[in-house]
């Protein structure tokens, strides 16, 4: 099954599978099976390089949407909290997706640029099956 | 053909790999929640306290109703967002205005449940004192 499916499917049935550590293990996976399968030393080190620069693309998201995940908990927590406080809070929702988009956009072309579709597939399946 | 079906298996797989990353992989810590579960979070924990901090009944009936009601709006945010991954994921490829349009679901979704959530917050506070809204908020 594709990650994304698997990490949706958890998503769906627990409602709250968007930080399962099933999901978490796959970038380390990733790393592991493009050492094992991507020989070229100068296309295995930049193969590497996008998968770490996926990790911090990830974790300044995470960061991103942390600001508004603790901004919602104080309004949460104020007993006079109004509208706005909580407006407030949202403004950056759509923002952090966008970017995040883009991010995964350029970072998959680099990607595929780096491995060969065999590369890719042999990554993919050790990624998926270990 | 072959090439081009090898290219676009390629550029799925490489999608994937990538937005692995971006959504759902972390590094030596459990990556933060995103907005909408740490709400749901916090909601259902108190769901089956709220008669234990409000004695007046009618109150307490309306106030689980209210938190009952926020769980479920967040739920279904988080499958909708299932249902957007999912096609990011699958089989077939994404261009990439195709891959911003899901996000921008995912993140519509996101938002809409999070605006219904902050006014059903709102309304709760209607239906508490100020006492037990603390009492409430102790909860964790």
């Amino acid at each position: 099954m594709f990650w994304v499916a698997l990490s949706a499917l958890i998503m769906s049935l627990t409602g709250e599978g968007d930080d399962t550590f099933v999901i978490r293990r796959f970038l380390d996976r990733a790393q592991a099976a493009v050492s094992e399968h991507v020989h070229d030393p100068v296309r295995q080190r930049r193969a590497l390089e996008t998968l770490e620069r996926t990790s911090k693309a990830f974790r300044r998201h995470r960061q991103r949407t942390a600001k508004v995940s603790d901004c919602i908990e104080q309004a949460d927590r104020k007993f006079d909290a109004s509208a706005a406080d909580y407006q407030r809070c949202l403004v950056d929702i759509a923002p952090a997706w966008d970017a995040a988009a883009e991010e995964l956009i350029t970072l998959s072309h680099d990607f595929r640029r780096e491995l060969t579709p065999a590369e890719l597939a042999s990554v993919r399946h050790d990624a998926e099956q270990r | 053909m072959t090439r081009i079906r090898s290219n676009r298996k390629a550029f799925v797989a490489s999608l994937a790999f990538v937005a692995c990353g971006l959504l759902a992989c972390g590094g030596d810590k459990p990556p933060v929640r995103l907005p909408s579960t740490a709400a749901r979070d916090r909601v259902a924990t108190r769901v089956e306290l709220v008669n234990l901090v409000i004695s007046d009944p009618e109150r307490a009936r309306k106030v689980r109703s209210l938190y009952v009601a926020m769980d479920s709006l967040l739920l279904d945010a988080k499958r909708a967002q299932a249902r957007q991954l999912s096609l990011l994921g699958g089989q077939e490829p994404t261009s990439d205005e195709e891959t911003r349009r899901l996000f921008s679901a995912v993140h519509q979704a996101e938002s809409g449940a999070l605006e219904s959530y902050s006014k059903l917050q709102l309304e709760l506070r209607h239906f508490v004192t100020a006492e037990e809204f603390a009492r409430l908020d102790a909860i964790r």
